[in-house]
């Protein structure tokens, strides 16, 4: 077995790991917009790592060269644009 | 007839379906998880925009976040939440009465546990929230005065 793969003890590290890199993503949006607006980037150690036109080749992209337990991020280069979880919410329920 | 899943209204007037989740690819699991698939109770919601699954299933499958989305919970707060990439299946009925498995890659939201009191005896437990990124795949049909609804494809 491969000692350096990361398993399922590893996954809170993980976890915590997305979390910072999602953060760092959030703050860099600014920059990363005028360069690829609209495109699904890979995103991690604080930088792009690929850019792809959908999600899904983002993704796999991103499992592909990192694994499950890479820490990277998979997300779409925009405004963060809250989601409302259920329609009720938009009436204040 | 084509593959149906047919469901009754659950307690509540709730939609519930019983979906399988899991890992999209099986790859994207850790090594040594607690299982490779789980069945879950999830509720339709039409007026969701995106599906949830809840934190402890996501963690039974060994499946990693891959981001986080901005929520709103109520209209004054809004809360950042992991996302994840997963499989969700139904399994439809066609007339011969043969199972035929529908699955989806959907990015879910991930959501603290909930459990709905529907007296204070009875629970109602569901680990999932099934919304337009999951229906736009299929046709949904409700029958309010029969009280059942049918998804097909």
């Amino acid at each position: 077995m491969d000692m350096d793969r990361p398993t399922i003890s590893d996954r809170d590290a993980i976890l915590a790991r997305v979390k910072t890199e999602s953060a760092r993503f959030r703050a860099k949006i600014p920059q990363l917009l005028l360069l690829y607006k609209g495109k699904w980037v890979v995103f991690r150690d604080d930088a792009v790592v690929s850019v792809h036109s959908d999600e899904e080749s983002a993704y796999v992209a991103g499992l592909k060269q990192f694994g499950p337990g890479g820490g990277h991020v998979v997300a779409v280069v925009r405004e963060p644009e809250p989601v409302l979880l259920s329609a009720a919410i938009a009436f204040g329920l | 007839m084509v593959p149906t899943y047919k469901g009754v209204r659950a307690p509540l007037d709730m939609l519930v379906v019983s979906a399988t989740v899991a890992p999209y690819p099986k790859e994207a699991a850790l090594p040594g998880s607690a299982k490779d698939r789980c069945r879950i109770l999830m509720m339709i919601d039409t007026g969701a925009r995106y599906s949830l699954v809840t934190e402890p299933v996501l963690a039974q499958l060994g499946v990693v976040s891959i981001g986080e989305t901005d929520v709103h919970t109520s209209l004054q707060s809004v809360e950042l939440r992991p996302v994840y990439r997963v499989a969700v299946g139904i399994e439809f009925q066609d007339e011969y009465g043969d199972s035929h498995v529908k699955s989806v890659t959907l990015t879910v939201i991930a959501s603290p546990p909930v459990t709905v009191m529907i007296s204070q005896n009875i629970q109602l437990r569901h680990d999932g929230l099934l919304g337009l990124d999951f229906l736009q795949h299929f046709k949904f049909a409700y029958d309010g005065p029969a009280g059942d609804f049918r998804l097909t494809w």
